[in-house]
């Protein structure tokens, strides 16, 4: 049986242990060589697409989409010459994870380092969680019709659909990767049904329901059982009853309103938003969050960056100042540069500096290490390319992990100020708002100065009122004098 | 020559019939300030008052109480030869319905209400004229108009019409004598409560009835108790029950009729009590040319009695079921305030409305039947608890019976309770509160219940359904 090979699930980086099936890229019959996309694969931090380790013909897939293996598992058996379904299905039962199987496995090149395809396009954030653009209108005109589609980049899947539909694929609209027509841009333009199923009422998954304690919502008996059963909390129910009461009726009526009577779709949830949910709830929940604010005079930062921006032709945004702001004063206040572990306390050299970078559908935070050490061009070149490849989704694991702070910026939406959640292990966030222009008291006379306002979540088992007032002041100082971060 | 004077009026609210809908309406948009007439052709109460549920439990009093004479020995009691004047028992239960409808005379007129004695018909969609004896005697007009004329006893093909031999309620209440045999053709609320009294008046009763049990309205276990009960005190029962004819010949009436096994029969009797229910009122009223819709015979109206005309409205038994007083005065109350523009209304729910017969024994019940409910997809829990078992039934004497809970298991609601025995009329009230209230099981359970009355079997009814009876 050494004419079947086995393709496996990769690991891409040392945190890596389980992926989700996406979606596959050859079918059953295509022939594949080494280096060839052939499958999906999304993790917890990102999507990727793993690359054939042989040469052959795809004879088995093994791994559907929607699964989610764990690393070195079997995605599918790749045939040389002529094999027999017996033979592939012996090999798939005798089957063994390779022991060595920390070794990135299905990644050509020069393994050392995990290497993430090239985004084409940073326009589109192409993992399934991101909402798809409506179709672009083409009822004039027949699916079918149209100039050969050989060239489109469509997966083998959608191809076969395509064919089996007779749609020509420059009459469907691209969702996947990298502008890719994927197995369900097709079957949407076929018109074969690709959402889920709408809920049936009373079905209790799905629901969009507030946490909030409502034992003390006044309510009939029937009524509070029932929306225990249907896992509906009483906060979010309107009462009609008297004095009141939320009644049976109400219950039943939120129940089909959130069933899918009302105007919504279920869409499933992504590994991503899985991961954010566990562990922003978890950080919620567990630290003992407090904040601090400052507001912080930005008029000498913004006439520099104007500076080095206009005349010395770089672009530097003021987060790239905030994060080296940051580096600056956790190295002069290293006490909040620790992270909380139940008996012990670490304490880090280095500032590693993880920023928050929002994509439709998701959240990343890639991290700038050693950002202390950099220059302010440097953090803002890295920055810029981590933002961009977050957006492409072509991040590799081990950029998004291991920072010891955290900052994110909403300034750029006109936020005026607010608080962020922990991102655990670490033990302080940096949220930072807009500079706005406002009236200050000057030596006693009204002038006018942008201000900025940040805010620093803390995490108070390891970082006390002061000293997150020490760090703050530490920060405002660097960010109203940039030029001390020089020194 | 007299002048025929027209009388011409305008009102807030005209109510037709006043029976337990109309005059509770007539009351209620009092209460609210409005001007009220309130039009009716015979007597004020209508059929509930005078010709339906009260004078029917006088009669149905006096039954139970020579019931018990007949029963004196079991109590240590002795009578001498229980006896009884037939005329006596009609005329106690005249004298009951025609001082309650004086009653109802009296509330009129301390509230303020405008009585017209006559046939109401719609000549507008804000308009009635009032006639008498064939003449018009008013019209009057008003922005909203609600009609309540209730029902009357429905007829059968191949019956003939003869007030002396074939009964409706109306001569049946007010019999000369107790006849010696007796069809009933009916096995509702109503033939079974005639066949109550005159079966223990002597009568030889024989009851019909097209469906496939007797009191087909209530819960199976009800039907099979009661029928039990029925027999054994020898009325004769004919299920499946189709009327060919009943036929008037020498002063008896002949009925033929052909059973649920496909048999013939072929007899006589004394007197017929036509009990195959009833029909809405509607005939005169003009309710066609005002465009007000009908279906199956009955006013269609919205969960606010409002017709298919606006400012027009009809409650109780013209409209759809449950036909009971009760029900007719909610809905009058409820649709008054809807035209005062009242906050917070609520339209009747039919599965809280009870539903009492006063047979011996008595029948009350509210909301599903455990089939009903099964029917409907709930996943019931039920309890059921012979009154026997009660300490209070045998001190009473009054062994016979059961009440029955019928629960959704996932919600714990009473969706349900049905009650067969002595005084359970009196007690179903107990569980329309809980009903209204939605309280689930765990309320119920929680109740105390007074020692020794009968309603401690609603408690073990209760527990029962989630396997927790005490005296079981």
């Amino acid at each position: 049986m050494s004419n079947l090979k086995a393709l496996t699930v990769p690991k891409w980086g040392m945190s890596m242990e389980e992926g989700e099936i996406t979606e596959w890229r050859v079918d059953v019959g295509d022939e594949v060589a080494v280096g060839d996309e052939v499958v999906d694969i999304e993790t917890s931090k990102i999507i990727n697409t793993a690359e054939s380790t042989c040469n052959g013909t795809l004879v088995r897939i093994v791994a559907q989409p929607g699964e989610i293996h764990r690393v070195a598992m079997l995605l599918g058996v790749v045939a040389q010459g002529e094999v027999t379904d017996a033979e592939i299905d012996a090999f798939v039962a005798n089957f063994e994870p390779d022991a060595a199987a920390l070794v990135p496995s299905l990644v050509s090149g020069d393994d050392s380092k995990p290497q993430v395809p090239q985004a084409v396009s940073t326009e589109n954030a192409a993992s399934p969680t991101t909402t798809v653009p409506p179709v672009v209108e083409k009822s004039e005109k027949a699916l079918s019709d149209g100039p050969d589609d050989k060239a489109v980049n469509a997966s083998s899947v959608a191809r076969r659909i395509a064919k089996a539909h007779n749609i020509n694929l420059h009459n469907v609209n691209p969702t996947g990767r990298n502008g890719r027509v994927s197995k369900w841009d097709v079957e949407k333009a076929a018109g074969i049904s690709v959402t889920a199923p709408v809920k049936r009422a009373f079905e209790t998954s799905q629901k969009v329901v507030s946490s909030l304690d409502d034992s003390r919502i006044a309510a009939t008996p029937v009524a509070r059982r029932l929306a225990k059963k249907l896992a509906l909390n009483l906060n979010d129910i309107v009462p009609t009853g008297r004095r009141n009461r939320v009644t049976k009726d109400d219950v039943e009526n939120a129940a089909r309103l959130l069933s899918g009577a009302s105007d919504f779709s279920v869409q499933k949830v992504s590994r991503m938003r899985k991961v954010i949910a566990a562990r922003l709830s978890e950080a919620k929940q567990t630290i003992p969050h407090y904040r601090v604010n400052v507001e912080i005079d930005i008029d000498s930062l913004l006439a520099q960056r104007k500076y080095m921006n206009g005349e010395l032709g770089h672009h530097i945004s003021v987060n790239d100042f905030v994060i080296k702001a940051c580096a600056s004063a956790l190295k002069r206040v290293p006490e909040v540069n620790v992270q909380y572990a139940g008996d012990t306390v670490r304490a880090f050299e280095r500032a590693d500096i993880s920023v928050a970078v929002a994509f439709d559908g998701g959240l990343v935070t890639p991290v700038i290490r050693n950002a202390c050490t950099k220059s302010l061009l440097q953090i803002s070149e890295e920055s810029r390319d981590l933002a961009h490849r977050a957006h492409s989704g072509a991040l590799a694991i081990d950029e998004l992990q291991g920072g010891t702070f955290s900052v994110s910026n909403l300034g750029m939406f006109g936020v005026d100020q607010f608080d962020a959640i922990i991102n655990a292990p670490q033990a302080a966030i940096l949220a930072v708002g807009a500079g706005k222009e406002k009236a200050v008291a000057r030596d006693g006379k009204l002038a006018s100065a942008t201000m900025m306002t940040v805010s620093l979540s803390c995490d108070h088992r390891v970082i006390d009122g002061a000293l997150a007032a020490k760090f703050l002041q530490s920060v405002k100082g660097f960010l109203e004098n940039p030029a001390s971060m020089l020194v | 020559m007299a002048e025929i004077k027209i009388d011409k009026q305008s009102f807030d609210l005209v109510v037709v019939g006043a029976g337990p809908g109309g005059y509770v309406a007539a009351i209620r948009a009092a209460q609210l300030g409005m001007r009220v007439a309130l039009v009716e052709s015979q007597h004020l109460g209508g059929t509930c008052l005078n010709w339906g549920c009260i004078p029917t439990k006088s009669l149905l009093k006096s039954a139970e109480v020579y019931q018990q004479m007949k029963n004196a020995d079991d109590y240590g009691l002795t009578v001498k030869e229980p006896g009884f004047d037939i005329e006596k028992i009609v005329q106690r239960s005249r004298s009951t319905a025609d001082r309650l409808s004086q009653g109802i005379g009296y509330l009129m007129d301390k509230n303020g209400v405008h009585v017209f004695e006559g046939f109401a018909s719609l000549t507008a969609c804000d308009a009635i004229s009032v006639s008498a004896h064939g003449a018009t005697v008013a019209t009057i007009t008003a922005p909203h108009i609600i009609l309540a004329t209730g029902a009357s006893p429905k007829m059968i093909p191949g019956v003939a019409t003869d007030s002396e031999l074939i009964w409706t309620a109306r001569e049946a209440m007010t019999p000369e004598v107790v006849p010696e045999t007796l069809l009933i053709i009916g096995a509702g609320a109503i033939g079974i409560e005639f066949a109550s009294f005159y079966n223990t008046f002597g009568s030889d009763v024989t009851l019909l009835e097209v469906a496939d049990r007797i009191l087909p309205q209530e819960d199976e276990d009800i039907s099979r108790l009661a029928m039990r009960s029925f027999k054994r005190r020898g009325v004769q029962f004919s299920l499946g029950a189709r009327v060919q004819s009943v036929e008037v010949k020498d002063g008896r009436a002949h009925a033929t009729w052909q059973d649920g096994a496909g048999n013939a029969h072929n007899a006589v009797f004394d007197r017929v009590i036509m009990a195959a229910g009833i029909v809405a009122n509607t005939r005169g009223l003009g309710l066609e040319a005002q465009g007000v819709a009908m279906q199956n015979g009955q006013v269609v109206v919205d969960e606010w009695s409002q017709t298919t005309v606006e400012g027009i409205y009809a409650i109780g038994d013209m409209t759809a079921p449950p036909l009971l007083a009760h029900k007719a005065s909610h809905e009058a109350v409820t649709c008054v305030e809807k035209i005062a523009r009242t906050d917070n209304l609520e339209p009747l729910d039919p599965l809280s409305v009870p539903s009492c017969i006063y047979s011996s024994p008595q029948i009350a019940s509210v909301g599903l039947t455990e089939s009903q409910a099964q029917a409907q997809g709930i996943s019931v829990r039920v309890g059921k608890f012979d009154l026997g078992n009660l300490g209070k039934a045998q001190a009473m004497g009054d062994m016979e019976g059961f009440v029955k809970t019928v629960f959704d298991a996932d919600t714990g609601e009473l969706v349900g309770a049905h009650m067969i025995g002595a005084d359970v009329t009196e007690l179903i009230q107990g569980y329309v509160i809980a009903r209204k209230m939605e309280t689930t099981e765990e309320e119920l359970m929680e109740t105390v219940f007074a020692h020794p009355t009968m309603s401690e079997a609603m408690h073990e009814a209760v527990l029962d359904a989630y396997d927790r009876a005490i005296h079981h």
